[in-house]
């Protein structure tokens, strides 16, 4: 720009070229003058310039823009190509200017306005420009501004296009230089922009605003902090003003203050001079943003949240580098989180997120926001967000984990995390930290309850370690956790915890020795629990249900002593707590039997809370338990006065009047719930269907109404199953249902299932084994061990079942014919009755089976039988008619539950049976005395036949001898032979040796023959005593064979005698099975009773709980009532007297 | 004090057993079972001595006689029998045909010469021991009676019944005194204390009621048994009681502080009864498991 300086400008006018001179100081005054000149006259585009610039450098910026304008308007008048340059240059001017006041406007305020303006003014630029780059299209100063304009619209990747493009025609260009540095920087590639920054420096060390600043920014991002110090520090020194740099350099001393572990001198040393910079700034310029961003946040780690506020506004009022007013945002959000206003916050942070996307912090705050505004899944979602970038964050782990903890549907993400957390934290000391482990414990307890009790175990340990104060809320946690393992855990082990408690402690508390709630004698602390709930723990052989119940008590007693003491006295849930506590108190005790304290605590609670209506809830319940089903039924109309909408009040509501068989009552309490509380409920859609089951059972003469209300028990009892997959008695309600209606296999392929699934559930077994038999009666010896597995599951006390499990080996004993099975009948239906001796038809049974007992001897074969068990199975035919003569003899007017007839008849048949039985007896003992001779004859032909023997043997043996004896006489006399043969020999060799050769031979002969002869006699001897042998035991066998047959022919007359009796016997039995189904509602609601008081003691301080142990609850699961007696329903049916 | 098992006799019978009784005089140990059997035990040593049968169905009760010469027993064959300790034989003579569940269980009157017993039909039934007949009967017009006690001098006898109900008669006039509150559940067992003046009840309600017979007023009810109360016994001393219960314990209670001094955890199944000895320094348990335990109780 080679526009001579001189102190006037000489501004040629017109075709003339005269000269106006004028002074360059007088340009302000001279405006109006001027620009009529300029305006009107033909004058050269250069002066334009110069006037403009002149007006620039006089800091007049209206009259320099005018003046460029003007000087464009002349352009476009008169269109001079000479002019070229200057006109370039008046664009570029104008460009600049307009750039300027687009960032400007940009910066003041945000207000729309205000950006539109400078949308507006960039609009203009880039036509300008247009206008440029046709005049020329290689200006270095156009493509610069094109650079600027992306820039100033924050396409900061074109930008950098172009700036490189300008450097690769000029590399010295110092605006392209500024620009890529600048565009570098805005992209985060700090190191080139920190060259190109450099190299500007090296080509123009003065230039302002000085470029050292952003050196030192460079230096700072890239963590050279000495470096970043020296650049400002030398920015300062060169130009004192610089506010920037000062400011920067206060910051940087004072993040050193607040982090360095230095001494303490050089600390404040630096927060002076820091403090010193930030008052010569505040007296300078106290609106710099960088300022007020830094005030905003030391007024806020001074908890002066107004005023971080205003500072935070006031940085914000610039709008310029965006991570500036991300972290001015931040400052503000914090402020306002901290002063409560979530909302405010809540903007700010999303704001500042918006702005600076990258930053965890801003996200962090915002999720914690969230989290205070309730807002979760956004909040699950910010640390989701950060947990990608940093995976390994743990406190955003255990954040969220916590997050996740208390809702159902996230409980398993959260055990996931904290899993990883724990793999993270090698050193365990975050995972350690007593709020984690109780969020952990929260997070397990639906999955792994033992794994959340030894978490809140630790935590307990933990806070006792670091002598925190114990939340009795964790007490009450850990005793409630104990408590809920204990119900689930059915193992009885001997060993007990007691003997831990008295190792762990001097004088062990003594559950059993205050009748009322003492705390006085448990020091609250001795925290003597923590080892015994760790030996709990740790030992298998603790770990059982008393155990766990133990040491639920004593937690809890001990945490009511300690609520009692001062250091509580201050917190606020004190109170509530300490009913949470008496309360599981009381639920603990009752399980653990002591009623009594449990009621009087319950008691104590309904007084002294009589909002608190679970104690309520629970007195009934135990009143229910002990049959006072009137006062229960008060208490718990009165929890439904006070609170119609409670559903477990309703329920044992409902459960009382089935008791009580109020049929109608009960309904209605079922249906209550239903209809207006939650149409979903299951236990009550379950007592409902039990209700109408039994309505059904009473309907069971109006065929029509009895299928109607089996019809709606089916339906019911699938709509429960509908709701819960799981729930056991709506299966249970449903084979039973089933059953009712004759579809007893189906039934047992439910029965099975359930059975399969829960496999310990003895009502179940009861009805499994209920189907089973009236099936197929051939199944007895499938039924029975199932009965004794229901009477071992929980049973034993209910005579029902014992009496079904005599039924079933009645019928076992019958179809086999066996005497001990009807022997085990008999010891069965005795328990039953030893249980409840009020039922007569039971006595009947007895008798009945007592009977059989020599009915089946009787039947046996006669091999079978021994005398000594038929005698005595007859001195029983003597006891079963006494006491059918006696049933026989009761008056129809004391309604006993069998038919007399059958009595009478069964008496009257006790005599046949005992003249068989004698017979019988006669019988064997005949057979045994034939048997007994038979041995002995047998014996004594034996013994004849071994005398023989021997006698042949000795006989033989004689013989031998003296054919031995022969033999050796002959050879003795052969040898005398030879010998005086011999003698002879020499003397009569020739002569005599023909005759005594022959001789010789003739005796060999004789001799051999004579052998021959003795061994035949020998066979033919002992050949008849073989077929002797046989003989004998064919008269034997003749001898028994006729006596058997005719014991069979005789036997099987009395056998089709017999026969006819069973035959009749077993068709009334036939008839109870069918109508068996529908005759025991006396029985039935008794036993409804019984589950219901099951039910009754369940669940610890959750109504959850309750349901859980709702759902486990068994119902009515009684199939039909084993019935040997003939009695006819009507007349058995108590419920109808 | 120290509680401790001192002797457990498995399978000591067939089958469950129901009652069990220790004799005053003679130690002997008498335990009943639904295997109809009775047998006797030496009350020192705890072996079985002698076998003795007759009863065609499983033995309910069983008690002996104050001067321990003679028990009684009442089975489900209704029949109630006379045992001679002494020669360890039954006496058939003396047998009593009272009827099906007529005479569910028996209690020798404090003079020996009377047997009582409880019936389906709410009465309790006095039979002359010498006789064999029936001499009084008391009326209750209510429920099975399920248990019956004679107080110790044999002015009172008390009966309760399958619906909780319990009343207290006055042996002389045959006068029903009063009939106590408490219990809504059958009551299972009852006893007297030593002096006649506190009456233990026993109840399916799991709890053990403490009656001042005199004033008719429950004193105390004591729970700590999770199931039926089945037997009760009172120690010789007054100081104490044992009871059985279905939840398989048998428990050991101090009568002045009113509660549970120790827990009996070895049975297997229900607790049918309990038998304190003479001297009140042992005790024996029965169980349904066939079980018969010896407890020390106390140093007395």
């Amino acid at each position: 720009m080679a526009i001579p300086r001189t102190a006037s400008i000489d501004i040629p006018i017109g075709e003339g070229r005269e000269l106006l001179e004028v002074s360059r100081r007088d340009l302000g005054e001279n405006e109006d003058f001027i620009f009529s000149v300029l305006n009107d006259e033909n004058v050269d585009l250069w002066v334009y310039a110069d006037i403009a610039l002149e007006y620039w450098n006089q800091g007049m910026e209206r009259q320099f823009e005018d003046a460029v304008r003007s000087g464009l308007g002349r352009a476009a008048k008169a269109p001079n190509p000479a002019e070229k340059r200057h006109h370039v240059l008046l664009l570029n001017l104008l460009i600049s200017r307009l750039i300027e006041k687009a960032k400007a406007a940009n910066e003041e305020t945000k207000l729309l306005e205000s950006s539109m303006m400078s949308e507006e003014y960039l609009n203009e630029a880039t036509r300008l420009l247009n206008d440029v780059t046709k005049l020329d299209a290689l200006d270095m100063f156009a493509i610069v501004a094109r650079g600027n304009i992306r820039m100033a619209r924050k396409e900061f990747a074109e930008a950098l296009l172009a700036f490189e493009g300008a450097l690769s025609r000029d590399r010295h260009c110092v605006p392209a230089l500024i620009g890529e540095a600048a565009a570098r920087f805005a992209m985060g590639q700090h190191r080139r922009a920190l060259d190109g920054y450099q190299k500007v420096l090296r080509l123009k060390p003065n230039l302002t605003p000085d470029v050292r600043v952003a050196i030192g920014i460079c230096y700072h991002q890239l963590g050279a902090v000495t470096q970043a110090r020296k650049a400002f520090t030398r920015a300062v020194e060169l130009d004192p003003s610089n506010l920037d740099a000062a400011m920067l350099l206060a910051i940087m001393d004072w993040n050193r203050c607040r982090h360095a572990e230095q001494d303490t001198d050089v600390i404040a040393d630096m927060s002076n001079k820091a403090t010193a910079i930030l008052a010569k700034v505040h007296a300078i310029n106290s609106r710099h943003p960088l300022f007020a961003a830094q005030m905003a946040q030391r007024k806020l780690l001074q908890n002066d949240y107004s005023a971080a506020i205003g500072f935070a506004e006031g940085a914000l009022a610039f709008n310029r580098p965006p991570k500036l007013c991300a972290e001015a945002l931040c400052c503000k959000g914090k402020a306002l989180q901290a002063q409560g206003d979530y909302k405010g916050a809540y903007i700010a942070f999303l704001q500042s997120v918006k702005l600076n996307p990258d930053s965890l912090a801003a996200q962090y705050c915002l999720a914690t926001v969230n989290i205070q505004r309730g807002d979760l899944e956004a909040a699950y979602d910010g640390l989701k967000f950060i947990l990608t970038k940093e995976p390994h964050n743990l406190d955003v782990l255990l954040m969220l984990a916590s997050l996740y903890t208390p809702s159902a549907s996230h409980q398993e993400k959260a055990v996931e995390l904290f899993n990883v957390a724990l793999k993270i934290d090698e050193k365990k000391e975050l995972v350690s930290q007593p709020h984690v482990l109780l969020d952990m414990a929260r997070s397990l307890e639906r999955t792994d309850t033992k794994e959340a009790f030894s978490s809140l175990v630790k935590a307990l340990k933990t806070l006792h370690e670091q002598q925190q104060l114990i939340p009795l809320e964790l007490l009450n946690n850990i005793a409630a956790m104990c408590f809920m393992l204990a119900e689930r855990e059915t193992h009885t082990k001997h060993k007990t915890v007691e003997e831990v408690a008295k190792q762990c402690q001097d004088s062990p508390a003594q559950v059993e020795d205050s009748f009322f709630i003492d705390e006085s004698h448990r020091l609250g602390d001795t925290l003597f629990q923590i080892p015994l709930l760790e030996s709990s723990l740790a030992d298998d052989a603790l770990w059982c249900s008393q155990n766990l119940l133990y040491v639920a008590n004593e937690i809890l007693s001990s945490a009511i002593a300690r609520s009692h003491q001062d250091q509580y006295a201050g917190s606020k849930s004190v109170e509530h707590t300490k009913v949470t506590l008496l309360y599981n108190l009381g639920r603990v005790r009752e399980a653990l039997g002591h009623t009594n304290k449990a009621e009087a605590i319950y008691k104590q609670l309904a007084q002294s809370h009589p909002a608190y209506l679970d104690s309520r809830l629970r007195l009934g319940i135990m009143l229910l338990q002990r049959r006072e089903v009137q006062e229960a039924v008060e208490i718990f109309k009165l929890i439904i006065d006070t609170e119609p909408k409670n559903v477990e009040a309703r329920l044992n509501l409902g459960r009382a009047y089935i008791m009580i068989d109020s049929k109608v009552e009960a309904k209605r309490a079922f249906d209550a719930i239903l209809k207006s509380i939650d149409p979903h409920n299951t236990p009550a859609l379950v007592g409902l269907a039990n209700v109408q089951l039994s309505l059904a059972r009473s309907a069971r003469h109006k065929e029509k109404e009895r299928e109607s209300w089996i019809l709606g028990t089916h339906r019911l009892y699938e709509t429960a199953l509908n709701y819960d997959k799981r729930n056991v008695p709506a299966a249970i309600g449903l084979g039973i249902v089933l059953a009712e209606s004759g579809f007893v296999a189906e039934a047992k392929v439910v029965f099975n299932q359930v059975e399969q699934a829960t496999g310990n559930n003895p009502s179940v077994v009861l009805n499994l084994a209920h189907t089973v038999l009236s099936l197929n009666e051939k199944d007895a010896i499938v039924a029975i061990p199932l009965y004794e597995k229901a009477i071992k599951k929980g049973y034993g006390n209910d005579p029902y079942v014992w009496a079904a499990l005599a039924r079933a080996y009645y019928i076992l004993g019958r179809v086999r014919k066996d005497d001990v099975s009807m022997n085990q009948a008999l010891r069965c239906v005795q328990k039953a009755i030893r249980l409840n001796p009020s039922d007569a038809a039971m006595i009947f049974n007895l008798a009945v089976v007592k009977l059989q007992v020599a009915g089946v001897l009787n039947d046996q074969s006669i091999e079978k039988r021994v005398v000594k068990t038929m005698e005595a199975a007859k001195d029983g035919i003597a006891t079963a008619e006494r006491l059918l003569t006696a049933l026989a003899a009761r008056t129809p007017e004391s309604r006993p539950n069998y038919t007399v007839e059958h009595a009478v008849q069964r008496r009257d048949y006790c005599k046949e049976v005992r003249k068989l039985c004698e017979k019988k007896i006669h019988e064997t003992t005949t057979l045994e005395r034939q048997r007994e001779e038979r041995k002995e004859m047998i014996l004594q032909q034996q013994k004849d036949r071994e005398d023989a023997k021997r006698q042949k043997e000795e006989e033989e043996k004689a013989l031998q001898e003296e054919r031995e004896a022969k033999i050796a006489k002959q050879r003795e006399e052969d040898q005398k032979r030879v010998q005086a043969n011999e003698a002879s020999y020499r003397q009569h060799e020739e002569q005599m040796e023909k005759a005594d050769e022959e001789r010789k031979k003739g005796r060999g002969r004789g001799a051999k023959r004579s052998r021959e002869v003795l061994s035949d006699a020998e066979g033919d001897e002992s050949q008849p005593k073989e077929s002797k042998r046989k003989l004998v035991r064919k008269k034997s066998g003749s001898a028994k064979k006729p006596a058997n047959g005719e014991e069979k022919v005789r036997e099987r007359g009395v056998k089709s005698q017999l026969s006819a009796e069973y035959v009749e016997e077993s068709d009334e039995d036939d008839s109870h099975s069918k109508n068996g189904h529908t005759n025991a509602d006396g029985e039935d609601t008794n036993d409804d009773g019984n589950e219901r008081s099951r039910g009754g003691d369940r669940g610890s301080g959750s109504g959850e709980d309750d349901d859980d142990e709702d759902n486990i609850r068994v119902p009515s699961g009684k199939i039909q009532r084993p019935s040997f007696d003939d009695s006819d329903d009507e007349e058995r049916d108590p419920t109808e007297a | 004090m120290s509680y401790r098992l001192l002797h457990s006799k498995r399978d000591a019978h067939e089958d469950a057993i129901w009652s069990v009784a220790w004799s005053k005089r003679g130690n002997r140990i008498l335990t009943g079972s639904v295997d109809d059997t009775i047998k006797i035990w030496n009350g020192d040593t705890y072996g079985e001595t002698h076998l003795l049968e007759g009863h065609q169905l499983g033995v309910l009760s069983i008690d002996i006689s104050p001067d321990g010469s003679t028990a009684v027993s009442t089975s489900l064959d209704s029949q109630i029998r006379f045992w001679d300790l002494m020669h360890h034989m039954k006496t058939e003579d003396r047998t009593i045909d009272a009827g099906p569940v007529e005479a569910w269980t028996a209690a020798y009157s404090p003079d020996g010469r009377h047997v009582a017993t409880g019936s389906h039909s709410g009465n309790v039934n006095i039979w002359s021991t010498e006789e064999g007949k029936k001499e009084r009967t008391f009326e209750t017009r209510g429920k099975f009676i399920m248990s019956v006690a004679y107080s110790p001098n044999g002015l009172l006898l008390a009966c309760g019944a399958e619906n909780g109900a319990v009343h207290v008669f006055d042996v002389p006039t045959g006068r029903l005194l009063h009939s106590l509150q408490g219990h809504s559940m059958c009551v299972r067992t009852m006893t007297f204390s030593p002096d006649s003046n506190l009456l233990l009840t026993g109840s399916d309600d799991k709890r053990i009621n403490i009656y001042d017979v005199h004033h008719a007023n429950c004193i105390s009810n004591l729970a700590g048994h999770q199931s039926w109360i089945l037997s009760l016994a009172f120690s010789p001393d007054t100081t104490h009681f044992a009871s059985g219960s279905s939840d398989k314990r048998a428990k050991i209670w101090d009568l002045k502080a009113r509660q549970c001094l120790h827990t009996c955890n070895d049975h297997e199944d229900q607790v049918w009864g309990v038998a304190y000895s003479e001297d009140g320094s042992r005790l024996a348990t029965v169980s349904e498991d066939r079980t018969l335990n010896i407890y020390q109780t106390s140093s007395g």
